[in-house]
């Protein structure tokens, strides 16, 4: 058999490039097996011609590969829970396997560039191309130019109307895909919500057509039957812009996937432990997945219903095994809204004991707005009192209350007083402007509230501690999302933002608080491509060409890039990102699915205008949003009942 | 503190695709191999609880490393050999823990006592893939590989860089026949460059100045051929594989830390080659690392 390894290339650049470590493999728990199978097409059963004409027999029908992309660098990547959960699942299947991939730095690109080495996997630095599927992860708005940049440095043509059926097929999963048009023209199927089972099924029906030697076209029609399945190319805008199928058996809407059972779904406890400091060095158990707060301008509040939480042992049980298996100082407890899990208290308490003297850490990522989030934040803080962070998100109780954010200022004073009582002596707190209907007053109340709450902090912390207290105020830009009541209004004019900055600049904020603000055209390029429909393709590729990839790091953002490529395109980026949808116009996003009925969205965007809260379904009563009844699923939680 | 009685040392090699881990990553994948080994390892009390150990001189990126050390204590007294074999089950290819033993919990840290260095450097000269030296230095220069990572490390390079910037080069005039550079050649140069007794590296916009005076423990020794090619411990075959006999030279020296560190012998060898054309640094082995003699005796 052949070895289509690329690592003897790879090698010698390694001592060229920045963090080398990133490209060996070799990880604790990576697989490093040779590569077993040729790089033949695996649809032709007993005899094969490899790419250099070699002719080989294929006696067993050779396994079924995929390429597992996450479109940033490996720190990202291998933090990010997707590539680790669905390689779990792809190699769980008998005859599959799964290798990761990650977009490799610069550096390293130029070199590969030059040399014509082309994207490859980890585990056996084959060619991503000679893969029989290439499934990438879409993270958020500002990594498109990365995919491109992806299928390019593959060697693949970057539209699927390109690609032969020597290609892999091309599918995109993750929070994009709700708004996949954007992304359509360069994607072969899209998977829509939560990857685990669907990915089988996808991979059943595509070995099936492989088997068969069906052409691309039927194989694609055949991956549109599965529910979840999207495959733009058998659909197109008719009148008024809404899509229309083109094709008999493609039909639509198409409706998210959620996973049946949850609890049950297996929690990747032997993780890739990687060599160099990723973004989230540590063990990692989800603990409960979606997020009932409703606050209206969430996307992920809204996709990912309906809530369904872990038990406590299978919880606690995961962690015992994956802290063994990785050897990692640190765990933690993820989820949108961890501190809302119904049996948390029993969890930390629980997890304390099992980690006691071990040096081992726990974390939670953010802290619910109440005393109660800060006691949980105390119980796994010991003496390493780093980092709260709390997302009041609005400066001002109406403005709260248009958005749903069901904390008052209460909560907050209290959340802070804990905190620094308790020996805290710096917390984040982050707001956004730009929301629907904020006022001046709303901007400058971001100020006096984190005054008020500085003020708080102070007189909470011990007397001798005083001078040390500190705090940081993050705001970012709103970026009206799909799927959310706000779904339909666009974001601020750019000089609007510009001028809400500069009054945020100019207020007076005490010197023991900082004040940090996210770039405005980034998130006006994020709002562009959220909110567009099919003509991004072009947009985003153009943005390519000019140079753009890795929009997501300031550094390498350039905002001009996407100017340039918007009027090549004959497009305009503020137009995209501020056009008003009517409310029965056709959404870009209106044939995805999400379970949450836009009856729902509507009445919930109407209440905002009357600055009306509405409940949160796991604590209070059912509101009606859809989910359970649309895709049989129920809120599930993990015993105690909440409060 | 009575648990602090027990101090294992560990001794371990960096070799194969690990040999591109910066010293942090190495401390950081050790660290994590004993946990999940289970050792009853120290923690520090206090309000940043870790592991108790310490680690032995930095290796660069991209340096092989045969007789590194890293000290760790332990709550209890385990077996050794029980130990080497706990850490072995859940090892990682590349990392290899080849000894454990126990030494006095009262002497000093390993980075006062292991200041002797032994290196292995491999050469390829002449023939097709060898590279200009002088575009090799010249791009090495510039590079700044692994360094956020490469704490207590020199290292303005990651690894092997000599290559860096040069390969380009290599295709277009490695192979016109340029003159094959001899070890005798090779030492020459060396020599040269350490009778003068100090070395000033740029790095970046400064420049780094070495006293070479106390930092030789014994003087560079070359050889030539394939047969030293075969032992080079830690190089994927294919660096050697399209070479011929002769293409190849291996450079040993004894280096020893001073109080500002070791100096790189890729620092020595880019000084003393600096005019030289046709050579590519193919690789650089820490074959040895030991104590202070002197300091044994007392
Ligand atoms: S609490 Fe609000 S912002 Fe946070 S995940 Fe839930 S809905 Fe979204």
């Amino acid at each position: 058999m052949r070895d289509h390894s690329l690592w003897e290339k790879i090698e010698p650049l390694l001592a060229r490039v920045e963090k080398p470590s990133r490209y060996l493999n070799h990880e604790y728990n990576a697989r490093v097996d040779e590569l077993q199978v040729t790089g033949v097409d695996s649809a032709a059963a007993g005899v094969a011609v490899t790419s250099d004409g070699a002719v080989v027999e294929t006696a067993v029908k050779a396994t079924y590969r995929v390429a597992l992309l996450y479109p940033d660098t490996y720190e990202l990547g291998q933090s990010n829970q997707a590539i680790a959960i669905l390689s779990h699942a792809i190699n769980a299947l008998s005859g599959c396997v799964a290798e990761r991939s990650f977009l490799p730095w610069v550096d390293l690109i130029t070199l590969m560039r030059e040399r014509d080495i082309p994207l490859f996997t980890l585990e056996t630095t084959s060619p991503v191309a000679s893969f029989d599927l290439f499934g990438i992860t879409l993270p958020h708005e500002l990594a498109a130019t990365n995919i491109v940049e992806a299928l390019d440095l593959a060697g693949l043509p970057l539209y699927s109307k390109d690609r032969g059926s020597e290609c892999p097929l091309v599918l995109g999963g993750g929070p994009l895909a709700f708004n996949p048009e954007p992304l359509a023209a360069f994607f072969d199927a899209f998977v829509i919500g939560e990857g685990e089972e669907v990915t089988g099924e996808f991979i059943a029906v595509h070995r099936a057509c492989l088997a068969r030697g069906d052409s691309r076209e039927e194989t694609l029609r055949a991956l549109a039957t599965i529910e979840g399945v999207y495959v733009p190319s058998l659909y197109a805008p008719g009148k008024g812009g809404a899509l229309l199928p083109q094709v008999n058996g493609a039909s639509l809407p198409i409706t998210k996937r959620v996973v049946a059972d949850f609890d049950a779904c297996s929690i990747v406890v032997d993780p890739v432990v990687p060599f160099v400091e990723v973004a989230h060095d540590r063990f990692t158990v989800e603990v409960l997945r979606g997020c009932s707060r409703g606050c209206r301008f969430c996307q992920a509040g809204m996709i990912y219903r309906p809530v369904r939480e872990r038990t406590a042992d299978t919880i606690v049980d995961a962690v015992a095994q994956g802290l063994a298996n990785t050897g990692y100082d640190e765990v933690s407890l993820t989820s949108l809204s961890t501190t809302d899990h119904s049996q948390i208290e029993q969890i930390l308490r629980r997890l304390n004991r099992l980690l006691a003297n071990t040096g081992v850490g726990i974390s939670i990522p953010s802290q619910r707005l109440d005393a109660f989030g800060v006691a949980m934040a105390r119980m796994v803080a010991g003496e390493k009192k780093t980092g709260l962070t709390f997302a009041p998100e609005a400066g001002t109780q109406r403005l709260r209350d248009i958005i749903n954010k069901n904390v008052t200022e209460t909560d907050l004073f209290d959340a802070i007083a804990c905190a620094y009582a308790a020996g805290w002596l710096r917390c984040k707190l982050y707001f956004m402007i730009g929301l629907p209907e904020e006022t001046d007053e709303d901007v400058l109340g971001i100020v006096e509230l984190a005054n008020r709450a500085y003020a708080v902090a102070k007189d909470a912390a011990e007397v001798n501690r005083r001078s040390n207290v500190r705090m940081s105020v993050s705001v970012a830009i709103f970026v009206p999302q799909p799927h959310t009541p706000f779904q339909w209004g666009g974001q601020i004019a750019h000089s609007e933002i510009e001028r809400r900055l500069a009054l945020l600049r100019s207020a007076h904020l005490h010197k023991g608080i900082k004040l940090h603000w996210h770039d405005p055209a980034s998130s006006r390029v994020e709002a562009a491509l959220a909110r567009s429909g099919r003509e991004a393709s072009e947009l985003i590729e153009r943005a390519w060409r000019q140079g753009a990839r890795f929009d997501a790091w300031s550094e390498h953002f350039d905002a001009s890039r996407w100017e340039e490529a918007a009027s090549f395109c004959g497009l305009s980026l503020a137009e995209l990102a501020e056009r008003d949808f009517a409310l029965d116009e056709a959404l870009p996003w209106a044939h995805i699915d999400s379970g949450v009925s836009s009856d729902f969205l509507l009445s919930e965007l109407k209440r905002s205008r009357e600055a009306a809260t509405s409940e949160d379904c796991s604590f209070g009563s059912c509101i009606d949003c859809g989910v359970c009844p649309a895709l049989d699923a129920d809120v599930v939680l993990g015993g105690d009942s909440r409060g | 503190m009575a648990e602090m009685n027990f101090r294992l040392r560990l001794d371990f090699q960096k070799h194969g695709r690990l040999r591109f881990l910066s010293h942090l990553e190495v401390v950081r994948a050790l660290e994590r191999m004993i946990r999940r080994a289970q050792l009853p390892y120290a923690v520090s009390q206090g309000f940043n609880t870790h592991m108790r150990y310490a680690p032995g001189p930095a290796l660069p990126v991209g340096t092989v490393g045969l007789d590194e050390h890293f000290d760790l204590w332990l709550t209890e007294y385990l077996n050794p050999a029980l130990a080497l074999g706990r850490l072995g089950d859940v090892g990682l290819r590349g990392l290899t823990i080849t000894a454990a033993s126990y030494v006095d919990p009262r002497a000093k840290g390993l980075q006062a006592t292991h200041i002797h260095e032994e290196y292995k450097l491999v050469i390829a000269v002449g023939g097709a893939g060898a590279v200009s030296g002088v575009d090799g230095v010249a791009g090495a220069e510039g590079d700044a590989s692994g360094t956020d990572n490469d704490v207590g490390a020199e290292g303005d390079a990651g690894g092997v860089s000599d290559a860096n910037g040069a390969e380009t080069a290599s295709d277009a005039n490695g192979a016109n026949g340029a003159e094959t550079l001899s070890a005798s050649e090779i030492v020459d140069g060396l020599t040269r460059v350490i009778a003068t007794g100090a070395l000033s590296v740029r790095r970046g916009k400064k420049n780094k100045d070495y006293d070479l005076t106390q930092a030789i423990d014994w003087m560079p020794v070359a050889c030539e051929g394939q047969a030293a090619a075969t032992t080079c411990e830690g190089q994927a075959a294919v660096d050697y594989g399209e070479r011929k006999a002769g293409d190849i030279v291996i450079l040993t020296m004894g280096l020893r830390a001073t109080e500002r560190g070791t100096v790189r012998p890729e620092l020595l060898l880019r000084a003393a080659l600096v005019d030289k054309q046709g050579w590519e640094l193919k690789s650089v082995v820490r074959t040895r690392l030991y104590e202070d003699k002197e300091l044994e005796v007392s």
